[in-house]
């Protein structure tokens, strides 16, 4: 077996001359010997392969259109067998990237590697620092989903509001005025094949003159034990450095992915939508610094200091002219990338830290997060060719949410969301609602910050346990539906009666009540519907009504998926 | 101390330590390549195990019996009611054509999917025979092979009448083979 593996390749060695250059590769010496801090050159290269190999698998099962992007990204990330982690990866690969990049950065510079002769190596890499940038900003918009759909639209408005050419600029990257198939296309020609193409190339260039110059080693050491410098060859001295660092990286990588179940994806791309949108984490710094500048200035800022900052990189090698490679007498050229590293540290802290204690923020955040498990959870049934957003608009709950969040959170409270002038909505007409409702309706859970008072609460000691339980039960049975005790709500209607609750309140379901509600039918799909239609209705709350007629307002339809959201919490579910 | 001792002991001159490095090295570099080969395979196998549509067992109507005249073979379009492809769910689907030909009572559904490469047979009237513009293959009224290189008659696919209804099932078979398998 072995030898003829061997005469394979003395075949292919006559003709190839393959082992010439495998060895020169291989033995390449690395003078000043082997080191840790070579090694995040390699994890990028190693991690630029990852992102190819899983870039292409993920390619093989995506739709790049308007309608079927985010249907092929949610079928790949819930029934694809392992789709999840493809994904997960790639985007976690994207973040290894970007802190790595930064070490090797850091590295660079300490060790002086962009100096004389090395100048256009460093500008190579910059430009593929640049490239990075592009396919982060590129492939966060392909899944069309809320987060990148809303966060691709903020960078792309700050580049069309550019003076002269921002609009036409903008068009060319969109396809047309505004976000549609063509943008799909475009980001995604972009992502797969323009900048791969360029990022491939320039880490040709950027390993060539890496291999003409070779590594820069730690200048002090050499000066100090003035004796000629040892070296030690690549394989396997540096290159089991190199496997140990990647195994490292893609360990860690795997933690994250496996603890996250993979990269996350939000409900559909709704462009009625409201969202507070933010970018992925390493664009975090600039979103931060934007809020320093505002008006006009925030254009120049957007613009500006990336170019400016990418000027001061470049520029680097032209200004350090210093004799000694030795980095404690570069302290002003280290101290521009330590502020660069550093300023892009703290303003992303800063973003992190003021949007973790703005409530609002967080509310919004958790209900991208429930639309989104939504979306995905119906979209295993399969997406209608119209698009991602069919699921959610022919899904009944997502409806009347997004019917609720924009009629009824300027007064109901519901999970989490909204104001406190009506009654809470959580669990409304749960037995457990209506208990603590009977015992003290003028609590501001309840009626307290409504104009609708003078009820008389059902204190301890007049009505209580077994009683009051059938009470509640009778009034909870008048709502329908399953899970009723019967027995236990007839004998509640004794209660009702013999407690002289019916002196004040109907219950036949019909006749007038003086604003004081008639509670036969309380809390079905038809009395609802007919309240929430007009609360002043006369077995309603009549003259005390204080809640405005969504009759006029709303359509039936629209009314009748408010009426499901709301019965839905009489059978509370799990917070 | 002991750390180095023990790494002196172990690793007697250069030239062995270099090949103990080679050895990890080699070892660290295979973990690598499964780690990602191994989910990277997984994933790719998946079409293995999926199918297009799910399969339906009643076949759908397609064409009331009286408009099928004996001989005069008809082509007619297959079509179910819900499919889904990968991530999407449609509905009234089409999903190829098949001839029908009627026998008195009896009528035999044959798939215009031809046996030896796939391209979509035609009935000529004026042979009276089926034949496959591709490769030449011809078949007789009844589907069996008359000439070319097809390796099998015309598959028949399930096909029922039904309150003078004629119900046809879609079905593919291999192509390229003597026998006629389902896929």
């Amino acid at each position: 077996m072995g030898a003829q593996v061997s005469r394979v390749g003395d075949w292919l060695e006559e003709r190839v001359g393959y082992r010439a250059i495998l060895k020169s590769a291989l033995e390449e010496p690395v003078p000043g010997g082997a080191r840790w801090a070579y090694v995040f050159g390699s994890v990028l290269m190693f991690l630029l392969v990852l992102q190819a190999v899983t870039g292409v698998l993920l390619a093989a099962h995506y739709g790049s259109s308007a309608t079927q992007a985010w249907a092929s990204v949610a079928y790949l990330q819930t029934q694809v067998p392992l789709g999840w982690l493809i994904r997960g990866i790639h985007s976690a690969g994207a973040s290894a990237m970007m802190i790595v990049v930064d070490l090797h950065l850091l590295q660079v510079t300490l060790f002086g590697a962009y100096r004389k002769p090395r100048e256009v190596n460093w500008w190579v890499g910059l430009a593929m620092m640049a490239c990075l940038f592009g396919f982060a900003l590129t492939g966060y918009l392909l899944p069309w989903d809320q987060k990148g759909y809303w966060a691709t639209q903020v960078a792309t408005s700050l580049l069309g509001a550019m003076p002269v050419v921002g609009n036409s600029l903008k068009s060319l990257l969109l396809g047309g005025s505004d976000y549609g198939n063509y943008t799909i296309t475009h980001f995604y020609a972009l992502h797969i094949l323009v900048l791969p193409a360029a990022m491939a190339t320039l880490a040709v260039v950027h390993l060539a003159l890496f291999r003409k110059h070779g590594v820069t080693s730690w200048a002090r050491k050499k000066k100090e034990s003035g004796a000629p410098e040892s070296s030690a060859p690549f394989w396997p001295d540096q290159l089991v450095r190199d496997f140990a660092a990647m195994l490292l990286v893609l360990g860690l990588m795997l933690a994250f992915v496996l603890r996250s179940h993979g990269a996350s994806l939000e409900a559909p791309a709704d462009p009625t939508s409201a969202y507070d949108a933010r970018p992925e984490w390493y664009f975090l710094p600039l979103y931060q610094m934007l809020k320093y500048f505002p008006g006009r200035l925030e254009i120049v800022a957007a613009l500006g200091v990336p170019l400016l900052i990418g000027g001061a990189l470049a520029a680097l090698p032209l200004l350090d002219a210093a004799e000694h490679a030795d980095a404690s007498k570069r302290k002003r050229f280290v101290a521009v990338v330590i502020l660069f590293l550093g300023g892009g540290l703290g303003l992303g802290l800063q973003a992190h830290f003021s949007d973790s204690h703005n409530a609002a923020f967080q509310r919004s955040a958790a209900r991208a997060e429930r639309e989104g498990a939504r979306a995905l959870k119906l979209a295993e049934a399969g997406v209608p060719p119209a698009g991602g957003l069919a699921v959610l608009d022919n899904d009944p709950l997502s409806r009347a949410q997004k019917i609720f969040h924009e009629r009824c959170i300027g007064c109901h409270l519901l999970g989490g969301e909204g104001e406190r002038r009506a009654p809470d909505l959580d669990g409304w007409s749960s037995r457990a609602w209506l208990s603590a409702f009977l015992r003290d309706p003028s609590n501001e859970r309840f009626y307290g910050k409504t104009k609708i008072h003078g009820m008389k609460p059902v204190k301890p000691g007049t009505i209580d346990g077994a009683d009051f339980d059938a009470l509640v039960e009778w009034i909870f049975s008048q709502g329908g539906g399953d899970g009723v005790d019967a027995k236990k709500a007839a004998r509640g209607r004794e209660v009702f009666e013999s407690s002289g609750c019916d002196e004040c309140h109907e219950s036949d379901g019909k006749t007038a009540g003086e604003g004081i509600p008639n509670l036969g039918g309380r809390a079905s799909a038809a009395w609802l519907a007919g309240f929430i239609a007009d609360p002043s209705g006369e077995t309603y709350f009549g003259s005390k009504n204080d809640m405005p007629k969504f009759g006029a307002k709303c359509s039936a339809a629209e009314i009748d998926a408010l009426v499901a959201l709301v019965r839905n919490e009489r059978n509370p579910p799990q917070r | 101390m002991l750390v180095k001792k023990t790494y002196k002991w172990l690793y007697v001159g250069m030239a062995d330590r270099r090949r103990f490095l080679a050895r990890v090295g080699e070892a660290l570099a295979a973990i690598l390549g499964t780690v990602i080969a191994v989910p990277a395979l997984a994933f790719l196998s998946a079409p293995l195990r999926r199918r297009r549509v799910e399969a339906q067992t009643e076949g759908s109507p397609v064409l009331p019996l009286d408009r099928l005249q004996d001989g005069k073979p008809v082509r007619v379009t297959l079509r179910v009611e819900r499919a889904r492809d990968a991530w999407n769910a449609l509905e009234n689907v089409t999903l190829g054509s098949a001839f029908l030909v009627r026998d008195g009572d009896k009528v035999t559904a044959f798939s215009t999917v031809c046996p030896h490469a796939g391209c979509a047979v035609d009935w000529e009237s004026e042979h009276g025979t089926f034949a496959c513009p591709c490769h030449g293959s011809v078949f007789s009224r009844d589907g069996k092979t008359q000439s070319g290189p097809s390796p099998r008659a015309l598959d028949s696919l399930p096909c029922q009448v039904r309150e003078g209804k004629v119900f046809v099932t879609p079905e593919r078979y291999r192509t390229g083979v003597s026998d006629k398998e389902s896929v």
